[in-house]
């Protein structure tokens, strides 16, 4: 068997605010498009941050490239982007400058200065908001003055631009109308795509909508900070969802 | 990526080394003889006085010659030690509080009345309190509002403050267990004459020259006491200036102050400013007592 | 009977009861001896002494002053803005270094904000002489600590959750380390570090009192010699000056500025905080210095000199700081209400404006005239010039603040005064309390400058050991000075971090 791309191994995770995680065990090999389903509390938010590496789990392994997680460079972690669920972008800051902000991996220090500055390239940062859906009247705009939905999107182009091999993305939908929604979903999702930009082919998104689970190939289902299923798409049944809920 | 790092790193070692060296140089020409004096009267009638004095000085000993003004008594002390200053105009206190911390320095002169040097005690008119012969009569300054000049005056505090513990009057004995400084021999005047204090001590010479010049500054002004005579004012230099400029630059500096005559009209000028009829040989030896009062009223310790 | 409840509205008045002290002992100690002199004081305000050679050395000096307190703004900005990352607790988690470096930096940046720059200046004109630079080092040294401490404040207050998104991009530690702190660096940079200049001027026109030069030289000579019309052309001078540079600073705008431009500036802040580096390497190490002897005496002196006496000082500086920290925060609020039309706003913005204006040490010497020195004195002198500096914050908070409770109040018939107090005042009261905190570290730091001129406490006696070259003396006082000035910011923090 060829080595997942991402590995937990008996992960448990406990801390004050009892977010838990129970000898929870993942493989991610590379080209998966996972759904992470459950209803919130369940764990999913908690996993996601073990698997990019913010949170420490108490107990087991995370193997990223068949290499434990701590012995990593930062270019290798930097090949995991994530979506978070409260977008945390800097405030202050305009939409093109956060989303630039996913290029500091790439880039210098004198990169990250001109950003601040204002006097960087914005051609990247334009080009993938723009795929995002996102106006050009909104590209120099502070992001405290924008909407709920526009923010979201200006967090999905940071981690795009990042061009990373794996995407975390913790409910990317919410703030969406249907229309956008399926929209970003197909960009997710869909590898090659017409805008000729580098869509990470391994990805995992939580979600708590069931319509949206078209085009995911492999579903997961967590309760109580365990994984109570692990499925192919086509293999999953009403009644996996209904121990879910 | 690493390498534009580095490259930084590099540019800002460069830049600190430049700036650095650039930096260095600050400090200014040392062929230029700097003199000071202590502050004790108006800046305007120091300034005219000194550069005059440097003037002349720069003529006869065909050097730059440089008036830098200070405004305490603490900061001309300091000014010399650290070597902004060469030449100085001390008090009796400060040149002492000068040469014991710049063991190198000599004295060069001092004028004729500074070997009996006098201060006078002065009173608001409204007190009507009469002129007093000897220094008992110090006790009826008790419980009024005092005030000396500065507080490293020899004239203006060290010698008054002593003549009136001698009288068995301390500190504690003034209105408030305080004493005012003024800082200066012409605003103990004249905040003794607007009445803001009852009573001041001041140097003799400043007191006569506002008496004959400034009468309405006096004008509700009573002397109260002259006190005995002691050594004040004195030129002190560092010891460094021949090394500095030529061979026996000290030498010619100080004859050209002893040499300065009353009969020349250039030289007249300037020794009316200093209210001197000549200047004369003075020893460091001269100041002892001072040195010895002022360790008495700790103010060398 | 109503018992009397205690909230942050009723702890700003309560401070008033400091007045029954204050105006028992200035009563005692009246007189009307200088009150010639006051009248000058106050007629030659509005007729200063206008020719061409005063203008002309106004114009010298007021150039001196500008220099000297822009550099030391602008450098302790620069390093303010450094040892605040520095000192914050997002630098060490980012480049994973111990936190007890933190620490250790937090315990000097403390101490040396300690003490106020008059007696860095006095401290550092006995070592080094008198110079030029002395005045920017002198300010520099605790207004770096002072702007160190307010951004690490302001960056210690990004969320964490951003921190870790940003962490989570994986980029080089010090381009995620500046696009963290940027956006608050920026903001407490416009909102504290322009009112700074300000401050650096007034601090500059002090120690122009104690001899570095400048408008504040000019001041005391001419106050010295009592010519009030003189003095009166000087303080318009530093008015004007200040009022320029405010508005000068309200134009500047870091957001609209051309690519050339911010380059060229980006270019120059590095410059300067280069060379003003390596001048002040240069500066500690290359000067005769320090008189090691003395150092030498200090080792073999016999303490005898903490006696009594010193602690009665020691006292004395504590009993003045509370009296004008008192004064500061009750005065404004009780004025406001008072006042409370728009003739009255107007005549307590003149009034304050003059009190910021003439420099403390001013203020006690003509408060002198017509009153014998005393702790009384001093504090009303020290609460007077930092109520105008409170009630200058307080009226803009106001100002800004909407009124729409005061006129649903006014509207039902409650008094206007009343109204005033439940609509407005009571919502600005926990930030105006937690204002003057911040506000009383000050005064406690500034009580030595007024000790120096007005003969109490602590200060006084620093003078007169400064001045009889007591290095050892000179060293114990310092170290009561901070002492006292760390337990206030301490008690201060408790304070202020209960009210928020």
């Amino acid at each position: 068997m060829i080595n997942p791309l991402l590995e937990l191994k008996e992960v448990s995770y406990k801390n004050k605010n009892n977010f838990t995680l129970n000898k929870v065990s993942l493989r991610i090999q590379s080209g998966e498009k996972i759904a992470l389903l459950g209803k919130s509390g369940a764990g999913k938010t908690t996993l996601i941050s073990i698997l990019n590496g913010t949170l420490k789990p108490n107990k087991g392994r995370i193997k990223l490239f068949n290499t434990e997680f701590d012995k990593l460079n930062l270019y290798q972690k930097s090949k995991i982007s994530t979506i978070w669920q409260d977008l945390r972008l800097i405030e202050d800051l305009s939409a093109e400058q956060n989303v630039n902000c996913g290029l500091l991996a790439k880039q210098s220090f004198l990169f990250a200065f001109k950003n601040l500055l204002n006097i960087s390239s914005f051609n990247k940062a334009h080009q993938y908001m723009q795929v995002c859906n996102l106006k050009k009247s909104i590209f120099s705009k502070n992001i405290r003055k924008i909407s709920g939905g526009q923010k979201q999107r200006v967090a999905i182009a940071r981690s795009l631009i990042q061009e990373s091999n794996i995407l975390l993305a913790d409910e990317p939908f919410n703030n969406l109308d249907p229309k956008l929604t399926s929209n970003i979903k197909n960009l997710l999702l869909i590898t090659k795509n017409k805008n000729k930009i580098k869509v990470p082919n391994t990805t995992l998104i939580a979600l708590h909508r069931l319509d949206l689970l078209d085009g995911f190939n492999r579903i997961i289902g967590m309760k109580n900070g365990e994984i109570i299923f692990d499925l192919e798409k086509n293999k999953l049944k009403k009644n996996h969802l209904n121990k879910l809920y | 990526m690493n390498k534009i790092f580095i490259n930084i790193k590099k540019i800002f070692l460069t830049s600190t080394i430049f700036f650095a060296t650039l930096s260095s140089p600050l400090n200014a020409n040392p062929k230029v003889l700097k003199i000071g004096a202590i502050p004790d009267q108006n800046q305007e009638v120091l300034d005219k006085r000194f550069n005059l004095f440097a003037k002349e000085l720069a003529k006869t000993l065909d050097v730059k010659v440089k008036y830098i003004p200070v405004i305490n008594y603490v900061a001309a002390v300091t000014g010399f030690r650290t070597n902004d200053l060469d030449l100085v105009w001390f008090g009796g206190l400060s040149g002492v509080q000068a040469r014991l911390q710049t063991p190198k320095a000599i004295v060069i002169a001092q004028r004729d009345i500074d070997k009996e040097f006098k201060s006078v005690f002065i009173v608001n008119k409204k007190l009507k309190l009469d002129s007093i012969s000897n220094k008992n009569g110090l006790k009826k300054l008790k419980n009024l509002r005092f005030t000396f000049g500065s507080e490293n005056s020899t004239s203006g505090r060290l010698m008054p403050e002593f003549f009136l513990n001698d009288a068995g009057i301390k500190i504690e004995n003034f209105k408030g267990k305080r004493v005012g400084f003024s800082g200066g021999h012409d605003a103990t005047i004249a905040l003794v004459n607007s009445g803001a204090f009852d009573a001041g001590a001041l140097n003799k010479q400043v007191w006569e020259n506002n008496l004959k010049n400034n009468p309405k500054r006096t004008n509700n002004v009573n002397l109260f006491w002259i006190t005995p005579d002691y050594v004040d004012y004195h030129w002190v230099a560092q010891g460094n200036l021949d090394n500095r400029f030529r061979e026996d630059f000290t030498k010619e500096l100080k004859s050209t102050i002893l040499n300065l005559d009353i009969k020349k009209t250039e030289h007249k000028k300037i020794l009316d400013m200093f209210n001197a009829k000549k200047f004369i040989e003075a020893e460091s030896s001269d100041y002892k007592n001072i040195e010895i009062i002022a360790r008495k009223l700790k103010k060398i310790r | 009977m109503n018992k009397l409840k205690l909230n942050s509205s009723s702890i700003t008045f309560l401070p008033i009861l400091v007045c029954i002290p204050i105006a028992y002992e200035l009563l005692i100690n009246f007189h009307i001896g200088g009150i010639e002199l006051f009248k000058e004081f106050i007629i030659s305000a509005f007729n200063p002494k206008i020719n061409n050679e005063i203008i002309f050395t106004l114009v010298k000096r007021l150039n001196e002053t500008i220099i000297i307190a822009f550099f030391s703004w602008l450098i302790s900005i620069i390093f303010g803005v450094i040892f605040g990352i520095l000192s914050s607790e997002i630098f060490y988690q980012i480049l994973n270094l111990p936190i007890f470096l933190k620490r250790f930096l937090n315990l000097f940046l403390t101490f040396i904000r300690s003490i106020h720059e008059i007696i860095w200046g006095l401290i550092l004109m006995q070592i080094y002489g008198i110079s030029f630079s002395i005045g920017i080092i002198a300010i520099c040294i605790p207004y770096v600590a002072i702007n160190a401490k307010v951004f690490s404040e302001q960056i210690e207050n990004i969320n964490l959750k951003t921190i870790e998104s940003i962490k989570q991009i994986n980029g080089i530690k010090s381009s995620t380390l500046i696009t963290l702190v940027w956006a608050p660096v920026i903001e407490t940079f416009k909102n504290f570090g322009l009112y700074r200049l300000e401050c650096a001027i007034r601090s500059t026109t002090v120690l122009g009192l104690f001899g570095v030069g400048g408008i504040g030289t000019s001041i005391f000579l001419s106050f010295q010699t009592l010519n009030f019309q003189e003095l009166w052309t000087y303080l318009w001078g530093l008015a004007f000056l200040i009022i320029i540079s405010k508005e000068l600073l309200k134009k500047f705008n870091l957001s609209n500025t051309s690519k050339k431009f911010l380059t060229s500036f980006v270019i120059a802040l590095f410059c300067i905080s280069l060379f003003s580096l390596s001048f002040f390497v240069y500066f500690i190490f290359n000067k005769n210095a320090i008189p090691f002897n003395s150092i030498n005496n200090l080792l073999i002196s016999n303490f005898n000199f903490i006696s009594y006496d010193f602690l009665k000082l020691l006292l004395e500086t504590i009993v003045l700081c509370l009296l004008s920290t008192g004064i500061a925060i009750s005065f404004p609020p009780i004025f406001i209400l008072i006042l409370n039309n728009k003739v009255g706003i107007t005549i307590i913005r003149i009034i304050s404006f003059l009190f910021r204006l003439i420099p403390p040490p001013v203020l006690i010497l003509i408060l002198l005239m017509f009153n014998d020195p005393s702790i009384s004195l001093a504090a009303t002198t020290l609460g007077l010039h930092n109520a105008a500096i409170t009630s200058k914050l307080l009226l803009a908070n106001l100002h800004n603040q909407d009124n729409k409770q005061y006129i649903a109040m006014k509207s039902l018939g409650v008094s206007k005064r009343s109204s005033w107090l439940f609509g407005i005042f009571v919502k600005q009261a926990n930030s105006y309390l937690a204002y003057c905190a911040y506000r009383s570290d000050i005064i406690i730091r500034e009580t030595a400058i007024l000790g120096v001129i007005g003969s109490v406490g602590l200060g006084w006696q620093l003078q007169e050991s400064l001045s009889s070259f007591a290095w050892e003396e000179v060293i114990v006082i310092l170290f009561f000075y901070s002492s006292i000035a760390i337990i206030g910011e301490l008690i201060n923090g408790k304070i202020k971090s209960n009210l928020t």
